[in-house]
């Protein structure tokens, strides 16, 4: 299996003292992954750095083999979809329609083929009934699924997903377990950054837990 | 053993700000907006505030300088000429005193407003309402420093979020640009107003407003060198003024 994430040895620190030490692994470009610890143990930051949002102080992110540094960071964003904790901060259009569409056509994508891509992905996700619902009036669930929906529709290879199932409850889990299902049904892996052991269960085939700065592969 | 550094009391600060900030509006020569820069950042370094940020946010504010000092040096024409083309006068001695008179002025109140970051906002509201402002009016202003941070962290995440969705903006015509500006306005703009509401919210719950006078956990009292600081920014500031707007009646 290519691996499509690596991480050497990867080092960080906000301050003087560190929040991941020595970390590394990999990630396949159909994985799915659980990214679990406890509170300030570093997942987000994890997550971060696999986007080359931050700079590791040692060690190496590879994107596809190449340093995620050197990706500038609209590809980072083609090759990897992230989902924020808070959704509302990647909502920029008046419609839930032209947020999925929004990424495509400042990349000059034909009017046509948006609208079929915008199409397919709100069938995707269940979103046709808020098509064209101004999207900081949808519900968390909603928000979420059209922020994944958004993500998605630029064909990225891999998708990381910050706490998706914050504010959520057991039928909206249910509801993104089943969109994340339909992702991983079209080829595409995830991260799960997550305190929800049985979410995670039910949608990963790995668990990376960490703890202490560092990350161990363990079962569920 | 060196003694531990105590800032000054926040009604200090807040009067420091204040008639350094006011002076370096009204100033308008060169000279005296030098000084007024030089007591700035004497004021910094005895409160041991590094000089680093600064510079920092001068940096960050660079491209605001060189526009402002372009449109100064375009709009006050007058004195030698440097550079002309056809009948407008493009860059002359007046336009580009006026522009370094905009860039001191930017400076100063940089710098001034550094000296805020010795107290917390908590402790800056207690200042003002020691100062007989009216604490719902205190509050927001708390309230507006709380949000300019706030407000830039979302700014930069939604300029993240964007390039996240494969969007390049050097690569996009200039008109494009400008309308991908008025997306990422979105993000910022709800995100503040959702916020906005549910500050009132908790305020209103804690019962704000539903007394006309409320109790303070801390009530400092100046200290004598508070006084003397106190004393030493009305006097100085009184004493600028009169020389100042003095030199120019005569």
């Amino acid at each position: 299996m290519s691996e499509f994430i690596v991480a050497k040895s990867v080092s960080f620190a906000y301050g003087p003292s560190p929040v991941i030490e020595q970390v590394s692994f990999s990630l396949a470009a159909n994985d799915r992954v659980a990214l679990m610890g406890d509170n300030g143990s570093g997942k987000t930051t994890m997550g971060k750095l696999f986007m080359g949002m931050l700079k590791p102080s040692h060690g190496q992110v590879l994107l596809e083999g190449r340093d995620v540094a050197q990706w500038p960071m609209s590809q980072r964003g083609e090759k990897i979809g992230y989902v924020f904790q808070n959704p509302e901060k990647q909502l920029f259009c008046s419609s839930a329609g032209q947020e999925i569409g929004f990424g495509l056509t400042y990349r000059g994508m034909d009017k046509q083929e948006v609208a079929k891509r915008v199409d397919e992905m709100l069938e995707l996700f269940e979103l046709n009934h808020c098509r064209e619902n101004f999207p900081f009036n949808l519900s968390q669930g909603e928000k979420q699924r059209l922020v994944l929906a958004a993500v998605m529709a630029l064909q990225p290879g891999f998708v990381i997903l910050d706490e998706p199932t914050t504010g959520l409850d057991a039928r909206r889990k249910q509801v993104l377990s089943e969109m994340l299902g339909r992702v991983a049904d079209l080829g595409v892996g995830y991260v799960l950054i997550s305190h929800d052991q049985e979410f995670c269960k039910k949608l990963c085939r790995r668990l990376l837990v960490m703890e202490g700065g560092r990350c161990d592969e363990q079962s569920f | 053993m060196s003694k531990a550094f105590s800032p000054p009391d926040s009604r200090v600060l807040i009067m420091l700000v204040f008639s350094l900030s006011a002076m370096a509006i009204a100033f308008t020569d060169i000279f005296w907006l030098s000084g007024l820069l030089l007591v700035s950042l004497l004021a910094l370094a005895a409160t041991r505030i590094s000089l680093w940020r600064l510079v920092r946010r001068l940096r960050r504010f660079r491209w605001l300088f060189f526009i402002l000092a372009v449109i100064q040096s375009l709009t006050h024409p007058g004195g030698q000429v440097f550079l002309q083309w056809g009948e407008t006068v493009l860059v002359s001695s007046h336009g580009l005193l006026a522009a370094v008179s905009v860039m001191l002025r930017i400076t100063i109140i940089l710098a001034v407003v550094l000296l805020f970051t010795l107290r917390d906002s908590q402790q800056l509201v207690v200042g003002l309402v020691q100062m007989k402002v009216p604490y719902p009016l205190a509050y927001m202003v708390l309230l507006e420093i709380r949000f300019i941070p706030v407000l830039g962290e979302d700014f930069t995440d939604a300029l993240l979020a964007i390039q996240l969705r494969g969007i390049d903006m050097k690569a996009i015509p200039l008109g494009a640009r400008f309308r991908l500006y008025t997306n990422i306005l979105l993000p910022v703009v709800a995100g503040a107003l959702i916020r906005a509401r549910r500050i009132a919210t908790a305020m209103d719950a804690r019962a704000f407003r539903a007394y006309t006078r409320r109790t303070w956990l801390d009530w400092p009292r100046l200290t004598p060198g508070d006084w003397v600081l106190l004393g030493g920014s009305v006097a100085g500031t009184a004493i600028a003024c009169v020389f100042y707007y003095g030199g120019m009646i005569l």
